[in-house]
């Protein structure tokens, strides 16, 4: 990313400030990777999930936000965002193999199980649609998802 | 080299004015990919994202005006066209996360757009403005490569519709691109209707279609009139299209016809 003047963004990421400066074109997801914070990354182009993060409580692929739109926000990776419970089940139900997937939905699965805690399977497929696990076939994270949301209602 | 984030419109015209070949930017999702690929390389990003008054939802009657960065999401959450209106369509477009960024607004600047379809059947624009002149225009939904260098789309103007229904035709449910598509609407000026033309991928509007929108038996004259439209290219291409503006005549007249129209493979 030499040889391009460089934009500074500041926000909060998990918790504490950080500091990036990126080209004008490049990312969220390029400016964490700049103030050392690598997510992972699959196809940059906000099909695959793997990047997303909690962006001001909303669930984003970082790869598809302008890092330039970024400054100011607060940003949660699976670190801060991730709830406990549902880390538990996914690991209890094996839905999580080579895990290049899990940090990103895991963000986006612990927001919905914080915004509708009742759930039923088509509304975590729906939230799931997205997001891109090549070794699990989805349904044990369905399966803990909906473990997580019956543990969090009881 | 620049990245801007102007807090209102107006200040966003006179970035625009400034500087014209910057890369304007609504919420991302299409030019922030095209940016990672190395496809564009903007000296200059004028980011809208930030516009306090950007984000405003205004009915007026049987119209709504949206902001130019109105989400997806958030215009079917606050049911901005009515009721499920845009819930159908919904089901079909991006992901869930891209929904909550995405602007209808751009769009409109995307090929394919897959909202041009429904905002064409809305009797929708596109309200340009500039900072040099002081009153807005008006531009078809399909024309947004029309802007002037130094104009920004600052809103759209839509019919709020009495029913409608719309109908896409796609490999998937979800995250498939869509093949064809149909919207129609009745709204207080009459019915409307569209098509996504198979040669240009562009909405179409379908005039010839009305008289038969309205009669509750003319569901083969509005296929008829809605496939010379599309002009699909093949027999199976022609029977889907004729097949989708079946069941969307069928729910206008059947009554239930807000937003819960299927995705049909
Ligand atoms: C995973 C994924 C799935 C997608 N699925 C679909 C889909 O199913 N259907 C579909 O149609 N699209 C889809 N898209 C493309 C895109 O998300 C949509 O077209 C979206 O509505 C674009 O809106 P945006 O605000 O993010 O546009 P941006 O990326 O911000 O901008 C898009 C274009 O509009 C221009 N622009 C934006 N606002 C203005 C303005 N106010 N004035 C002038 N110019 C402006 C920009 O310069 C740019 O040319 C998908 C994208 C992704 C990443
Ligand atoms: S790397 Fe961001 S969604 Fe795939
Ligand atoms: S666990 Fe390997 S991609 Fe999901």
């Amino acid at each position: 990313m030499s040889g391009d003047d460089l934009v500074e963004v500041r926000g909060t990421l998990d918790g504490e400030p950080y500091h990036a400066e990126v080209p004008v074109w490049a990312s969220l997801l390029d400016a964490l990777e700049a103030a050392g914070r690598p997510l992972p990354a699959g196809c940059r182009g906000g099909q695959c999930g793997s990047c997303t993060v909690s962006l001001d409580g909303v669930p984003t692929p970082a790869c598809v936000v302008p890092a330039g739109a970024a400054a100011g926000a607060v940003v949660e990776t699976a670190r801060r965002a991730a709830l406990p419970v549902l880390v538990a089940e996914l690991a209890a139900a094996g839905a999580t193999q080579c895990g290049y997937c899990s940090p990103g939905l895991v963000v986006a699965l612990s927001h919905l199980l914080s915004t509708s805690p009742s759930l039923d399977a088509p509304a975590v497929r729906e939230a799931l649609t997205g997001h891109l696990c090549r070794c699990t076939g989805y349904e044990a994270i369905v399966t803990a998802t909906l473990a997580a949301a019956a543990r969090l209602t009881s | 080299m620049a990245y801007l984030r102007p807090a209102t419109i107006a200040s966003a015209l006179a970035a625009r004015a400034e500087l014209p070949r910057a890369l304007v930017c609504g919420g991302g999702t299409a030019v922030q990919p095209a940016m990672n690929a190395g496809l564009l390389r903007p000296a200059d990003v004028l980011d809208l994202g930030g516009l306090r008054d950007g984000a405003a939802i205004d009915a007026c009657g049987d119209r709504v005006r949206l902001g130019p960065v109105v989400r997806v999401a958030a215009a079917a959450r606050a049911h901005a066209l009515g009721a499920g209106v845009l819930d159908g369509l919904l089901r079909g477009f991006a992901t869930p996360a891209v929904r909550e960024r995405a602007t209808l607004t751009g769009n409109l600047f995307q090929a394919p757009a897959d909202l041009a379809v429904v905002l064409t059947a809305l009797d929708g624009s596109l309200i340009a403005a500039a900072a040099r002149s002081r009153g807005e225009r008006r531009l078809p939904v399909t024309t947004a490569d029309a802007l002037e260098p130094d104009e920004l789309a600052i809103g759209l103007d839509l019919a709020v519709p009495a029913a409608f229904a719309y109908e896409r035709l796609a490999v998937r449910e979800v995250a498939a691109p869509t093949l064809a598509a149909v919207a129609a609407a009745l709204l207080a000026g009459g019915p409307r209707a569209a098509v996504t033309g198979y040669r240009t991928g562009t909405a179409v509007p379908c005039p010839g279609a009305v008289p038969h929108l309205a009669d509750p038996a003319g569901a083969d004259g509005f296929a008829a009139e809605v496939v010379a439209a599309a002009a699909p290219p093949t027999p199976y291409a022609r029977r889907s299209v004729a097949a989708l503006a079946r069941r969307c005549h069928r729910r206008i007249h059947r009554g239930d016809a807000r937003g819960d129209a299927d995705v049909r493979r």
